[in-house]
């Protein structure tokens, strides 16, 4: 078989960020190739080099045997190379005609729009490559299985002989993954390529011919779905050295603090995110949620934060339930938030670091004389966030946008972690600082648990969630896998769950 | 009570108030479509019914009058572009600032350039010429409506016919129409986002500028302070009610206008004529309620 794409030592850097590193990618024609590895691998980076979105920094791209270097999407797309985002690029108001016409329309006469050629060559392309599609039917009122052929057929008619497709799979129900992967095969067999980027190693095993896997921005390997396991490519994927090691306290498990029973939940597309979800955490337990981002962490924490309404199931917070209650409900009960977005959700960036101490504790615990917020008593609290997690500021009074990320991550963990909660949910807390800072959080966390909080940890860092918690859940798909206590489980057992080895890891 | 419902002169003066409204609503509409919060229509269409004065002044000749609106709408939406899309300032303060800066700024150059305050009226100030179809003549109360109108009435109609296929029939409205619902989507169809935000904002500006041209010069021959008297947001309320789509929006220009010319013949019938004034934006409010409850199913769909 020919080779049609070819990368030599692609490079590129945002920042001091090594996004991808010396990668090295041979595609050959009419074949589909997957590229794995985990969130933060530099997958998409790398598709988006390809595809024209980002350009290199160093290394070369051959197309056919000919150096390239697309400065643009549309460049790429007249070289034949298309990519099916992540995300639909779609018009939810226009007819699907129109969503696969525009920016590359055919007139007719006066310059106005020649529909009755476009779609001539629309049902050529449906015809030739099986699909069915309602063409003269908004977007809006199709499902998500057909948006997604909708994108395909409008990179085919854009004349692409690449396809690239990201994370395909993540918005489709099993029947629709069915559906996309004989589409896949069908376009190859018509002689298309397709570069096809995923973390769910099933579907690899199913679908690809050939497969890279990417780690930290480079490639670690090589290999074909007949000479490889699910098991060896997430021992590829996630294995790395632990670097760090939390010093484990003994604690006592007390009463169950947070029970969740048979939640569902569905994200703002509608898609079902979490799936017939159960959830306890005790009194001085640390539990915590592995899994690859996309999973349903968002919104189980959104439910469990009363910022998303579940369709089904409760919620328990010590006996009460919390189902439906407020945000504002759940702080007064004791549950304290460390959201993963510091800047967006954790912080209000104008204020001075003060007022975010106490941001979300005015009401709940004081720091109010009778209608005005008790200033004395604010910065009291302030300063002791200040003091006791060391961040770096000059004064109470400065914004806490001139702060550093790491130091604005300490004041939110440290509100967080000086009030008087029941439990405590922590979305990556120690994102974006570094190894001193993380040592210190995660001793804090032990301590905290030691004195009786229930403590809810979310991470995308599997080595924090496997040296941090007590108990494991694996989350994959909506719902929970059992993770098994602490040092119960490999890494790359724990890797395999997160990307739905679900019965393989369960054998062990 | 029906003769002033439907009688000839309140359907006449329909056509006739609506003008204005229909060509600022329809070169809104083209903002509106390409996602530019833009409400300082207002401030482009005064700006613009000065300039038509002054140019017809000048030179006596309306349609030279009309030429300086348009030149002074596109200033106007060039100034707006520079502010929005250049320098990131907000649509809304933006428009704010120049809706009330268009009345002070048109206001004083009416006493430096007329020396006059209050209205302006001057035998140069000529109006554009109406037409008489004599086709028409046979046609009875059709007549009475139809001929005789101002040149720019017969116009406002063939720009919405025209725009509208600009809109729904050209690459160029279709590409338009994408940039307002998912600009990133857009962006990977190979549009440029900012050319399309200009262009549609330079067309509202022209048609601003028409539309300003069509108040003093479109047959009172007559500048007054603040002459559009909200008719731009009228024309915002009617692009909204219309969801930018040129033929919508236009109905519902000619609805406010109806109310506008039954107000004028109602008040021979003995009711206040402080209640019958308020009848044109009564009208707007009942309309854009209306609109409003069509939302409210989606609405409680998403707070659901």
């Amino acid at each position: 078989m020919d080779t049609i794409l070819e990368l030599r030592g692609v490079t590129k850097r945002f920042g001091s960020l090594v996004a991808n590193r010396e990668i090295d990618l041979t595609v050959k024609k009419g074949t589909i190739h997957a590229v794995v590895g985990e969130n933060g691998a530099g997958k998409s980076t790398l598709m988006n080099i390809i595809s024209g979105v980002h350009r290199l920094d160093d290394g070369e791209i051959f197309l056919e045997g000919k150096p390239v270097n697309f400065r643009s999407p549309t460049e790429a797309s007249k070289a034949g190379i298309g990519m099916v985002h992540q995300e639909f690029m779609l018009f939810p108001e226009l007819t699907i005609l129109d969503n696969i016409m525009m920016g590359y329309e055919r007139t007719g006469k006066l310059g106005l729009l020649d529909r009755r050629q476009v779609r001539a060559e629309v049902e050529e392309l449906l015809r030739t490559y099986n699909f069915n599609i309602p063409l003269d039917e908004l977007a809006r009122e199709q499902p998500v299985a057909m948006l997604q052929q909708i994108e395909i057929v409008k990179i085919l008619y854009r004349g692409a002989n690449i396809l690239i497709f990201d994370e395909p799979t993540s918005v489709l129900t099993p029947a629709g993954v069915e559906g996309l992967f004989r589409a896949m095969r069908f376009l190859v067999s018509k002689g298309k390529t397709i570069l096809f980027i995923t973390h769910k190693l099933k579907e690899v095993l199913q679908v690809a011919d050939e497969i890279t896997v990417l780690k930290e921005g480079a490639v670690v390997g090589h290999t074909t779905p007949a000479e490889t396991s699910e098991e060896q490519m997430a021992s590829m994927m996630v294995g790395r050295n632990v670097m760090l090691k939390a010093n484990k306290l003994k604690k006592d498990r007390g009463r169950p603090i947070l029970q969740v029973t048979d939640l569902q939940a569905r994200n703002d597309n509608g898609i079902v995110k979490l799936k017939h979800v159960n959830l306890t955490v005790h009194a001085g337990e640390i539990v915590g949620i592995a899994g690859v981002a996309g999973s349903g962490q968002v919104e189980l924490v959104q439910c469990l934060y009363g910022l998303r309404a579940p369709e089904s199931g409760a919620i328990l917070l010590d006996g009460d339930d919390i189902t439906r209650a407020s945000c504002r409900e759940h702080r007064c009960k004791g549950i304290g938030l460390v959201p993963q977005d510091r800047m967006a959700d954790g912080c209000n960036r104008a204020a001075p670091i003060w007022e975010n101490c106490i941001m979300g504790y005015h009401i709940a615990h004081g720091f109010r004389s009778k209608w005005l917020i008790d200033r004395g008593e604010a910065e009291t609290f302030a300063q002791r966030v200040v003091d006791e997690f060391s961040v770096k500021a000059s004064s109470l009074n400065e914004p806490i946008s001139s702060l550093s990320g790491g130091n604005v991550q300490k004041a939110i963990v440290g509100r967080e972690f000086l009030q008087e909660n029941k439990l405590l949910i922590m979305e990556d807390p120690t994102r974006g600082i570094d190894i001193g800072a993380i040592e210190f959080i995660w001793k804090k966390i032990e301590e905290l648990a030691a004195s009786g909080v229930a403590v809810l940890l979310v991470s995308q860092e599997l080595n924090e969630v496997m040296e941090v918690s007590d108990r494991i859940e694996v989350i994959y798909d909506g719902q929970l896998y059992d993770g098994g206590l602490h040092g119960e489980l490999t890494e790359a057992q724990i890797g395999l769950l997160m990307t739905g080895g679900v019965e393989d890891a369960a054998e062990k | 009570m029906l003769n002033t419902l439907l009688g000839t002169v309140t359907l006449a003066a329909t056509l006739r108030l609506a003008t204005p409204l229909i060509f600022a609503a329809v070169g809104g509409c083209f903002g509106n479509r390409a996602g530019v919060f833009n409400i300082a229509l207002e401030s482009f269409m005064l700006t613009s019914a000065f300039f038509a004065t002054y140019g017809t002044w000048l030179t006596a000749n309306p349609y030279v009058g009309v030429l300086f609106g348009i030149l002074a709408g596109v200033l106007c939406a060039a100034l707006f572009g520079l502010f929005v899309f250049h320098l990131e300032s907000d649509g809304m303060v933006v428009s704010i600032a120049m809706n009330l800066g268009a009345w002070g700024l048109t206001t004083l150059m009416m006493v430096a350039l007329f020396g006059v305050r209050g209205s302006f009226m001057d035998e140069r100030l000529v109006s554009l010429p109406a037409l008489h179809f004599s086709i028409l003549e046979p046609l009875g109360k059709v007549n009475g409506v139809l001929n005789d109108q101002n040149v720019l009435v017969y116009l406002a109609f063939v720009a919405v016919a025209v725009m509208w296929v600009v809109m729904y029939q050209t690459p160029f409205g279709l590409r338009l129409r994408g940039v307002g619902i998912n600009a990133r989507a857009a962006q990977t169809s190979g549009v440029n986002i900012l050319a399309y935000k200009w262009v549609s904002t330079i067309i509202t500006g022209v048609f601003c500028g028409v539309a300003g041209a069509v108040l003093p010069i479109g047959g009172t021959s007559v500048f007054a302070e603040n002459m559009t008297a909200g008719r731009g947001f009228l024309a915002v309320a009617a692009i909204l009610v219309g969801q930018g789509n040129p033929l919508l929006a236009a109905a519902s220009c000619l609805l406010f206008a109806y109310a506008s010319a039954l107000s004028v013949g109602i008040q021979n019938l003995g009711i206040p004529s402080q209640l019958v004034e308020t009848l044109p934006y009564v009208a707007t409010i009942l309309v854009l309620l209306i609109y409003g409850a069509r939302n409210l199913k989606h609405v409680s769909k998403i707070s659901r």
